[in-house]
């Protein structure tokens, strides 16, 4: 069965360039256009893998990943946040928050998809 | 008498002041003259520069919406530009496999020919015709560079997602701008209310017209290709995760 990833970003091409390189790699993709719409999808799919921007309308980034942290289903699912934020109070809040790996923007999707087997396989 | 002389010296003095006064009235008055002259110039000037930042400000929600339109029309073509490299990805992959059958069958095909040459071993025109055979069918390599060169258009087509990306990165900048835009449109439709209320209303939905922008962005995203920013990253990440660890420990052991 494939792994089900679930990816935030309120960029439409971002979602589409981070899914394309997913499925590359055999993952199952779902997408997200902000961190609300994301933890409304978490509870009716196995996510297995959440990658997540930080600027993002309505829920942002660090409020979601510290609802996913906070909840007892979602806490241990690896969280990676894909931002174009390189500041290292950023880079700090989001791994106290929860995050376990921070990729800036431009991506290498090589490196994205590197991070995610280091959880998945 | 003493007191009339000293009434007629205050009257002298208050004379003398009143001189000095209609003196300085003198001098004042062209002053005054010119200051009245030069405000019944700058009002003008004042009302046409009024009108100018009227101007610019009704202006302002139109450039919003243009920087809008900029981010809707390359977001669209970007996405159209990934689906296609997303069918074409496809494609390969699909060439791949038909290749690597071929690859599959072309190697059964010279196992049966290999065999056919050990029964017809006792007949030499049989052979070489089987060698002949063999030869021909050496399209094996060809197989090979047709996969190669896929490959490279796979990880051509990789590259173009990645620069692709810049699309992102502008969409935030502009949306910066935009913001920007909004902030100082705000500020004129104040500073437009202070000099003339009228003024705002004469201005088309001036105050009704507020700027949108529900994008969030970061001001300071750019598009760059090096790599040192990842690592840079990556050095904090490191940094706060054994940070992390060591207090988990002594945590532990408290």
């Amino acid at each position: 069965m494939k792994k089900v990833i679930l990816v935030a970003d309120d960029s439409p091409t971002i979602r589409k360039f981070v899914s394309f390189s997913l499925k590359m790699s055999g993952f199952e993709v779902l997408v997200a256009c902000d961190g609300m719409e994301a933890a409304e999808l978490l509870p009716k799919y196995n996510v297995d893998l959440i990658i997540t921007d930080l600027n993002m309308p309505n829920l942002d980034g660090f409020e979601l990943i510290k609802a996913i942290r906070e909840n007892e289903n979602n806490r241990n699912i690896p969280i990676i946040i894909l931002s174009s934020l390189n500041g290292n109070e950023d880079i700090q809040r989001g791994l106290e928050y929860g995050a376990n790996s921070y990729l800036v923007k431009p991506f290498d999707p090589k490196r994205v998809q590197y991070e995610v087997a280091k959880y998945l396989n | 008498m003493s007191d009339l002389h000293s009434n007629m010296e205050d009257v002298l003095k208050k004379v003398s002041d009143l001189k000095v006064l209609f003196e300085f009235g003198e001098k004042i008055v062209p002053i005054l003259e010119s200051l009245t002259q030069f405000l019944d110039e700058t009002v003008p000037l004042l009302e046409s520069i009024n009108e100018s930042i009227l101007e610019s400000s009704n202006r302002m929600p139109e450039a919003s919406t243009q920087i809008d339109s900029v981010t809707s029309a390359t977001e669209l073509a970007t996405t159209e530009i990934l689906d296609l490299v997303d069918e074409i990805t496809d494609k390969i992959g699909n060439t791949k496999n038909i290749l690597l059958n071929s690859k599959k069958k072309v190697n059964m095909q010279l196992e049966l020919m290999e065999k056919l040459k050990n029964t017809v071993q006792e007949n030499p025109e049989a052979v070489k015709l089987v060698d002949e055979l063999i030869s021909s069918f050496t399209k094996y390599e060809e197989i090979e560079t047709t996969e190669k060169i896929l490959t490279e258009v796979e990880e051509a087509s990789y590259k173009i997602t990645l620069s692709l990306q810049v699309q992102d990165i502008t969409s935030q900048q502009l949306a910066a701008v935009n913001h920007l835009i909004i902030a100082v449109h705000e500020k004129l439709d104040n500073l437009l209310n202070a000099i003339d209320k009228s003024a705002v209303e004469k201005g088309v939905s001036l105050s009704e017209k507020k700027l949108q922008s529900g994008q969030h962005f970061d001001a300071d995203a750019a598009y760059s290709k090096d790599k040192d920013l990842q690592k840079d990253v990556d050095t904090i990440v490191e940094e706060q995760q054994q940070k992390a660890s060591q207090a988990e420990i002594d945590k532990l052991f408290s």
